[in-house]
């Protein structure tokens, strides 16, 4: 015999008979839940004062406006807007609004993670968008582009500030995609996080992430460049080893990322903590050491090849770079939100 | 936790870029190695030899029975032997493809109209290649093209198009013939690969972004020598230039049949591949030409005049430095000048293509009538008249004449102001033989 009950945000929740008049937590929501002692009439209640440990819980579970403000990404949550007007005392009550209704849990499953880019879709899609316009336009007009001198410098004005533009675009979907990494490490359920609209959030991540490449993948991307540029006619030996070399390069920046965030440290950026996150990880790593990086390549190549063909099918290089970076945003969300849940469950 | 001892970490490092770094040490580099001065001093009695028939030197008919000049110094003397040469000497090239022979799209047969014959020989003529055409054995430039500024075209050639076209080349310097010969293949396909990036990944052949292409000969070798960058060593060249230019057939190259006498068969070889060798040896010991900059006066404009040069665009294409050699002023790819710039034919019947229904476009055919290398410009003061076939009597006129891929450079020339440009000229003429 079970108690059927309904939760505040609308789930039909079952309890075994001996959990009566028992405190518990929605699987949906998050939230506390009474279970009703009697057959259930009526939806279940928000639960009796809570105890320090569920405090704790709960704090970890629910979008932390207040804990963010000490982080270096203030982190919203779109769906709890309405509740950012103001900081909470840790001691309220959570107040089940319908617009928590979205608020899930931490995804339990890998395959649970694919739904985080889905939920922020029209954000990746948008930036996709605009990038793929900004990409194009400068392949499309680097030929007017003045050739650099100091004389000339009003006339590259355009120029750069177009390329700032795209750069800054950049940093905003870089760091949306990266919220996928920190809200995650923070135990946060699956919802659309997007970084502040202030310029310094983006930058700072953006930031990050080349110091995370300064700090070992340029090595092998060097090479790369190197050998692509002065290999002559490539063979199919050379593409192997750019093919090699571009995995290293990927697999470990990744990584590398990961670490740098889980502390938010930079200095934990190093070869030692990368090599204590894949002991971590144990037999997951060969996510961010192979599939990852490999995804990331065909990628890249893709999107070089989308833009050569920009020149001659205007339109259909086009879209398949939107497609491209669309395509891109999405697994790389998926996988740092992937990498960062199993981070928030092995963290020592 | 305490995480692997270090040397763990260089020995994964090491393992992730061994494959690269054993790959980079079987990359062929800059091969130069200076000539041996006995073969210097013996390629050097063969390069100003006058050649005559059944010549005591040569093992076979000796000179000819056609050939444009005596020796090899008749042509390349423009300030000391292996210089350039003048208008009067200027080679004249053929492609010739009938409208039968096009329709079953036969490769076009190529070649040149040499300018002399030995004695009792018949002289080749255009004549031989079309009844339209005169029966002279050494056409006048005007009278192959129309020359740029001329409003009455005195070109009897431009009738027979495009069955028969005659194009003329004019003869470049050899100075510094070893630097471009030592310059890897590699180096050149990386100018290539490098100008489709600065140009947005822009397409292989582009008709008016300065994106060349480097030659890829039917062996795979990269093209370094030559108007149309048919050569892929200066080995080649010169046993090529034996033949073609004196008649001295050569392991290396069968001396051209005359186009008055198709059947005519030569004894044997006239030179071994020794003494090519020794000419090779001697064209590459000429010294490098040298930048000079002469009266302090003009020093500050040649200065700006290499800005100049590097912001209008000239080094998109003459590009300064490749690889390790400084101050050469070429990629050393093909580039489209555009359509007046037109002048197709080989030296050689070219050898058929290896699938004839190979789409026009394919990026490794050989060159196009509009495609012509970049001429390094170090030594250019000494080398005038200009262009492929000497066209340009001065650097302005060269300049002005740039179409295609070198229209947005030469416009951007044009709209300088007049003391800019004579910085550019000024610049241009520090470039001097040594
Ligand atoms: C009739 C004049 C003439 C004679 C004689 C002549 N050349 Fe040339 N030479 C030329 C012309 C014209 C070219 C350019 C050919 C081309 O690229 O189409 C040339 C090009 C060359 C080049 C390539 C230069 C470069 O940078 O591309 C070499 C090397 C050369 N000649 C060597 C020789 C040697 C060696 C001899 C003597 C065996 C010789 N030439 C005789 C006219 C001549
Ligand atoms: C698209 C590439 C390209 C650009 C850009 C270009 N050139 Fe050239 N240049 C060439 C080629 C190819 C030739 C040979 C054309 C021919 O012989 O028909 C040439 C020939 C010349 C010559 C004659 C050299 C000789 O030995 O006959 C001069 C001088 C010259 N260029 C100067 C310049 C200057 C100055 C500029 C800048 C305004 C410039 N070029 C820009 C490709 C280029």
């Amino acid at each position: 015999m079970s108690i059927k009950f309904i939760c505040s945000c609308g789930k039909h929740l079952r309890a075994r008979d001996e959990m009566a008049a028992r405190r518990s937590m929605c699987p949906r929501c998050g939230a506390p839940v009474g279970i009703p002692s009697l057959r259930p009439t009526h939806p279940g209640t928000p639960a009796a004062p809570l105890t320090p440990q569920e405090r704790i819980r709960l704090n970890r579970n629910k979008p932390s406006v207040e804990t963010a403000s000490g982080a270096a990404l203030a982190l919203r949550e779109k769906s709890t807007l309405g509740t950012l007007t103001g900081p909470r005392s840790p001691d309220d009550e959570p107040s089940p609004t319908p617009k928590v209704r979205r608020r899930r849990q931490l995804e339990q499953h890998w395959y649970q993670c694919l739904a985080y880019p889905l939920l922020s879709r029209n954000v990746l899609v948008c930036f996709a968008l605009i990038l793929s316009v900004g990409m194009g336009g400068i392949v499309l007009t680097i030929q007017n582009f003045p050739s650099f001198s100091p004389t000339t410098l009003s006339n590259w004005f355009p120029w750069v500030s177009s390329l700032v533009f795209v750069v800054m675009i950049a940093a905003y979907a870089y760091s949306t995609v990266e919220c996928a990494l920190t809200s995650a490490l923070e135990g946060k359920g699956a919802a659309s996080y997007l970084p502040s609209w202030s310029a310094a959030d983006p930058l700072k991540s953006g930031m990050r992430w080349l110091f995370c490449f300064f700090a070992g993948p340029i090595v092998p991307v060097g090479l790369v460049v190197y050998f692509w540029l002065y290999g002559g006619d490539l063979t199919a030996i050379d593409w192997a080893i750019m093919t090699e070399l571009g995995i290293v390069a990927a697999g470990y920046w990744f990584l590398v990322v990961i670490c740098a965030n889980l502390r938010n440290r930079l200095r934990d950026a190093n070869p030692r903590c990368v090599v204590q996150l894949v002991q971590h990880l144990k037999y997951r790593a060969i996510v961010p050491i192979l599939i990852a990086p490999t995804l990331a390549l065909a990628h890249v190549l893709f999107g070089l090849f989308t833009l050569s063909l920009l020149h001659e099918h205007m339109f259909a290089g086009w879209l398949l770079l939107t497609g491209c970076l669309c395509s891109a945003l999405f697994w790389s969300a998926f996988l740092f939100r992937l990498l960062g849940v199993w981070c928030y469950y092995t963290k020592p | 936790m305490k995480g692997p001892h270090w040397s763990w970490y260089l020995l994964i490092a090491l393992v992730a870029l061994a494959p690269a770094g054993i790959r980079l040490m079987t990359w062929p580099g800059f091969k130069r190695q200076a000539p041996e001065p006995q073969m210097v001093q013996a390629g050097q009695t063969l390069f100003v030899h006058e050649w005559k028939a059944n010549d005591p030197l040569a093992s076979g008919d000796g000179l000819g029975p056609v050939y444009n000049a005596a020796s090899c110094v008749a042509c390349h003397n423009q300030g000391g032997p292996g210089g350039g040469g003048d208008l009067t000497h200027n080679v004249t090239t053929f492609v010739y493809q009938s409208d039968a022979e096009a329709a079953i799209r036969r490769n076009p047969r190529e070649g040149v109209v040499h300018a002399f014959a030995v004695n009792n020989f018949p002289r080749e003529t255009l004549n031989h290649l079309h009844s339209d055409l005169p029966a002279v054995s050494q056409p006048r430039l005007d009278t192959v093209i129309t020359l740029p500024g001329r409003t009455v075209s005195s070109n009897h050639c431009a009738v027979v198009r495009p069955v028969v076209q005659i194009s003329q080349r004019n003869t470049p310097a050899l100075f510094g013939a070893n630097l471009i010969d030592s310059i890897p293949d590699r180096v050149i396909i990386a100018n290539e690969k490098a100008q489709r990036l600065r140009w947005g990944f822009a397409p292989k052949k582009s008709e008016d972004l300065p994106v060349g292409r480097a030659l890829r000969l039917a062996d795979g070798r990269v093209g370094h020598f030559g108007w149309k960058a048919q050569s892929a060593s200066l080995a080649d060249f010169v046993q090529a230039a034996c033949a073609n230019e004196l008649g001295l057939g050569n392991p290396g190259q069968t001396q051209p049949r005359p186009l008055s006498k198709p059947y005519y068969q030569p004894v044997s070889y006239d030179l071994t591949l020794e003494q090519c060798d020794q000419i090779t040896a001697f064209v590459a010991s000429l010294p490098r030409p040298v930048e000079k900059l002469e009266k302090s006066s003009l020093c500050s404009d040649a200065l700006a005049g290499r800005e100049l040069f590097k912001s209008i665009g000239c080094a998109d294409c003459h590009t300064p430095n490749v690889g390790n050699v400084e101050g050469l002023y070429s990629d050393l790819l093909l580039h489209d000048m555009g359509q007046p710039l037109e002048g197709g034919g080989s030296y050689n019947d070219i050898p058929p293509l290896p699938n004839p229904n190979k789409p026009p476009s394919d990026p490794n055919d050989p060159p196009s009538p509009g495609e012509w290398r970049t001429p390094p410009l170090w030594g250019v003061a000494d080398s005038a008249p200009y262009l492929h076939d000497g066209r340009a009597p001065t650097l302005e006129k060269a300049i002005e004449l740039h179409g295609g891929q070198g229209t947005r450079a030469a416009r951007n020339f044009a709209s300088l102001s007049k003391t800019e440009q004579g910085q550019v000229i000024v610049f241009l003429q520090t470039f001097r033989a040594p």
